[in-house]
């Protein structure tokens, strides 16, 4: 993002000195030969700089509130954001998942905008939750879908629309405008139109809505002029004998974020819930200054990453958990390991989100639909890796206390897990001594990178995406043949010039004497940061970690799938 | 002086009234509508008094194209008559104040824009070059902004007026052509002032081996009895062992892959145009090349900016057994010793970089890596292969 524009000085004495300098150099004999430290003329000067100072601060402001990288105000965003084709919307509602099933063999029908779901947050406050878009049927197989916080119902609400402006209003902006149903009634027959998007037929008989938002609530539009083509409509009018009604849901925001119990009701006993989240009083202006000029530059199709990012934010269908612009990564096969060409995966920053999550799977459906025939897009499982970072600390005064300053590293990384972190030292060892000034020295004993994988009965690769050293790979404890023991690294081939380690073996040695128990269990390639571990070696119901240590010891990059998760001790403790 | 002025101009005495009462102070633009009350008025003015300088802080100056440093208001008729008409016309708080206003107008920063003339940044033509990098965030937010070549970064290689080419009118040029070759080429063409005959988007593909052979265009004429491609409409078989097959080349997983394109640019080095050309319109899943190949894919290319390699071609190296220690006799394998196979035998590949590491005296060619075998490079310059061929077999 680009910094703040500052096309005038707001600095009194420098604007102040300029105007004396540009006095004193005029061509005008009377300017240039007044002694401007007089009381009288300086009382001038002093008011024609403020003067200044106050047109200066409103130009900056007009200037910075004209750009979308630079505004602050709501309102002016919802402005800059109608030319790149994006809604800024009003609140949104907490959202959660519930997997559930009929309460008996019988189907029951979860009424949308209707029927409820009772959850609790973690902070025990209690919530509404109500589906949207179509009713829901349930029967004994479980079903999983999305439930929203709302405060308010507005169920089949009829609106008027003004003819002449095929305009109708919906006041307020604590409505989540993502959760609306529009449903026109004509000649006794009942329709449900859809928003405006660009994959959706348009011509004079679409039956289509656009969304306009003001300060005061959002305006449906409906056969809406082409701007090419002026005998033809975006979408059908509405006739004064039409009835149009909307339902949407009135929230709480943030309010209602993190509740993870959900009740069972007359009509579902819930079987699992995923936690809530997504819920705010007022627009991620930051979620959407990232991705509005992606979407706009997308231009429906996914051709380059961005293209793909920002699809994905305009789909609505992200699970539940994912609500900020740094929660979803996208790589093209030609920068994964190994390369994968012809295909683009796609990782969401909740480790708990598999492929066959639900909501991750509409997405990819999703983005599939906009992808060029031919290149696959595809959903790669996010990985924790784990930075165990041991630091030195040298004149910390008796008060300081070492966990807070373990605390602020790790809060620093981990607050929540991101994509395509880099982790560089010496951002640390300035995060600690700007945090505690105190402390008259920092620096890094060691850092290792920790991996944790099930076992297979096929070799299972590890990818620490980092050049690493040998004789630092090194297991958790597991069993194997019977024996507790560690898995360590032993380097088989060096580089004839550098001497350096190029691959190594994998073996297993016992905890209790170290003596060795198997021979090749594994293998490494140390450049390109690669652990193998053969097949049925490790367990496959619990995870086992892998640590290397990385020849790096300055500068990591985590890309791809790699979230960071910073593990800090001082001095090994 | 009012009374001077009602009983020589009654039609303007209310208009003037008016006016002063309102600190309003008419100008010669508004008082002369007319040519004609015009020039009577300063004909009168200069018969009268033969000193027309006393009244110069009343007759405004008439408005003409104002100097960069000058406030575009009138300021001195923002004063009440009387102040303006004190000191002889030459009011030093007048004075000042106009002053004050001229170095507003552009004393403040020096910048092109002042909250006198924000609208510069609406228009992407009038935006300041500083300021361009803020339009892009929002139309063009993949373009790596340190690009911009300005006063105060001097090293960017873009100028702004190609920026501006760029922006006008994006959606329609550019997002709707996306990840097509024209996209590539309205880029470079809008960014670099090069045009479209200067850059090639070829494909590896076509030169790589498939199992039937791989019968392209490209390697067409090796052979004199063979018909063109698209003149051979009567059944010519192609052979799976002969020149078709040995000149194509085997997949690396890199650049000769399904995936691959390859952008060359005559006259501009890749490094140039790499970083901005990727994220606007590069696609993802695809492996993208920049300046590299010129000898296969066509165009006029600087090689200083390229390591140079070789590609090993079967047709060369038809002549090697796993057992074959050293290099066979050039023109062996011309005189289609081999059946099918016309090439000049090249070098014993020890010359690479990373087979020379491994190779020891009596090494054959089998023990070598066919991954290091799949590109051949020499980092002391030493291409024995150049050159080889098989004139005066």
């Amino acid at each position: 993002m680009n910094p703040q524009i500052n096309i005038s000085s707001l600095d009194f004495d420098e604007i102040k000195a300029s105007l004396k300098s540009y006095l004193q150099n005029s061509n005008t004999e009377e300017l240039n030969s007044y002694n401007y430290e007089g009381s009288a003329i300086n009382l001038l000067l002093n008011v024609f700089s403020y003067n200044t100072l106050y047109y200066a601060f409103y130009a900056n402001m007009i200037a910075n509130e004209m750009f979308l990288d630079t505004a602050q105000m709501e309102n002016n965003f919802v402005s800059l954001l109608k030319p790149l084709g994006v809604l800024l919307p009003g609140a949104s509602c907490s959202v959660g998942e519930v997997t559930a099933t009929s309460p008996t063999s019988t189907q029951t029908t979860i009424t949308s905008y209707s029927d409820y779901f009772i959850g609790t947050t973690n902070t025990g406050s209690v919530y509404r939750f109500y589906t949207i878009g179509d009713d829901i049927t349930l029967n004994t197989t479980a079903k999983t879908f999305k439930v929203y916080e709302g405060s308010a119902i507005a169920k089949d609400l009829p609106v008027s629309v003004d003819q002449t402006s095929q305009k109708a209003f919906i006041g307020g902006t604590q409505i989540d405008i993502n959760t609306l149903t529009v449903k026109v009634t004509t000649n006794g027959v009942t329709e449900t139109w859809t928003s405006y998007n660009n994959t959706a037929a348009v011509g004079p008989d679409a039956k289509v809505y656009f969304i306009d938002r003001t300060s005061e609530g959002f305006y449906l539009l409906f056969g809406k002029r082409s701007i090419n083509d002026f005998a033809n409509n975006y979408g059908k009018t509405i006739n004064p004998t039409d009835i149009v009604t909307v339902s949407y849901i009135i929230t709480n925001g943030d309010l209602a974020n993190k509740t993870s119990a959900f009740n069972s009701n007359a009509k579902a006993t819930v079987t699992s819930t995923k936690i809530s989240s997504g819920g705010r009083a007022t627009p991620d202006l930051d979620l959407y200054r990232y991705s509005a000029p992606k979407i706009f530059a997308a231009n429906d199709r996914a051709i380059t990453k961005d293209d793909y990012i920002g699809l994905l934010f305009s789909s609505q269908l992200l699970p539940a958990s994912i609500v900020e612009s740094k929660q979803i990564n996208v790589w093209g096969g030609e920068d994964a390991e190994p390369k994968s060409y012809g295909r683009v995966f796609i990782s969401f920053a909740d480790e708990t989100l598999t492929p066959n999550n639900y909501a991750v799977k509409n997405s990819i459906s999703y983005i599939k639909k906009k992808s060029a025939v031919s290149i696959l897009p595809e959903y790669f499982q996010p990985q924790i890796i784990t930075a165990n970072i041991d630091l030195r600390i040298t004149g910390m005064p008796s008060t300081t206390n070492s966990t807070n300053i373990k605390n602020t590293v790790n809060t620093y990384y981990n607050n929540p897990y991101e994509f395509n972190v880099t982790l560089i030292t010496g951002e640390i060892v300035n995060l600690l001594l700007q945090t505690y000034p105190t402390i008259s020295g920092v620096s890094t004993n060691s850092i290792t990178l920790k991996l944790e994988v099930y076992g297979s009965i096929t070799d299972r690769n590890l990818y620490y995406q980092t050049e690493i050293l040998s004789g630092f790979v090194k297991s958790d404890n597991i069993t194997y043949l019977g024996n507790t023991v560690y898995l360590l690294d032993t380097p088989t081939k060096y580089d004839p010039d550098t001497q350096e380690a190029v691959e190594g073996n994998i073996s297993a040695y016992k905890v209790s004497d170290s003596s060795l128990v198997s021979g090749v269990l594994g293998k490494v390639q140390y450049k390109s940061g690669i652990v193998t571990i053969y097949g049925n070696v490790l367990s496959e119901t619990v995870k086992t970690g892998i640590t290397v240590k990385p020849k790096n010891q300055s500068v990591l990059v985590f890309k791809n799938e790699m979230l960071l998760k910073a593990n800090t001790t001082i001095d090994g403790l | 002086m009012l009374l001077f002025f009602k009983n020589k101009f009654k039609n303007l005495e209310s208009q003037l009234v008016d006016d002063l009462s309102n600190y309003k102070i008419p100008t010669i633009s508004t008082l002369t509508t007319s040519p004609l009350v015009q020039s009577e008025f300063e004909t009168v003015i200069n018969s009268t008094t033969n000193n027309n300088a006393n009244f110069t802080a009343f007759i405004a100056p008439q408005i003409s194209p104002k100097p960069v440093c000058t406030y575009p208001i009138q300021v001195e008729d923002m004063f009440p008559f009387w102040l303006k008409n004190s000191s002889n016309g030459q009011s030093n708080l007048i004075l000042m104040t106009k002053a004050y206003y001229d170095w507003l107008s552009c004393g403040v920063t020096g910048s092109s824009v002042s909250f006198l003339n924000l609208e510069k940044l609406i228009d992407i033509a009038t935006t300041p070059d500083n300021l361009l990098k803020n339009k892009l965030f929002s139309y063009i937010n993949s373009f790596p902004s340190e690009q911009i070549k300005t006063d105060t970064n001097p090293t960017g290689k873009v100028n702004p007026e190609n920026v501006r080419n760029l922006l006008d009118n994006v959606r329609i040029n550019l997002y709707t052509k996306k990840g097509t070759e024209d996209s590539f080429k309205l880029v470079l063409q809008s960014l670099f002032d090069i045009t479209a005959d200067k850059i090639s988007i070829s494909y590896p593909k076509r030169y790589v081996m498939r199992l039937n052979g791989g019968r392209f265009d490209w390697m067409r004429n090796e052979s004199s009895n063979q018909e063109p491609y698209q003149n051979n409409t009567n059944g010519y078989n192609p052979q799976l062992v002969g020149s078709y097959l040995n000149h194509s080349i085997i997949q690396d997983n890199d650049l000769w892959q399904e995936y691959s394109y390859v952008l060359n640019i005559s006259d501009l080095p890749a490094d140039n145009y790499k970083e901005i050309v990727r994220p606007l319109v590069h696609p993802a899943g695809t492996k993208d090349f920049y300046n590299v190949r010129q000898d296969i894919f066509n165009n006029i290319f600087d090689s200083s900016s390229v390591l140079k390699y070789e590609i090993p071609i079967i047709k060369n190296y038809a002549m090697y057994s796993i057992l074959t220690s050293s290099s066979p006799n050039v023109c062996d394998t011309c005189n289609d010793i081999v059946t099918g196979v016309t090439g000049p035998p090249h070098v014993f590949p020890s010359w690479d970089d990373e087979i020379s590491t491994k190779y020891y005296s009596g090494m054959t060619f089998g023990m070598i890596n066919i991954g290091d075998f799949l590109r051949l490079t020499s980092i002391s310059g030493n291409y024995p292969n150049d050159g080889i061929s098989c004139t005066g077999c």
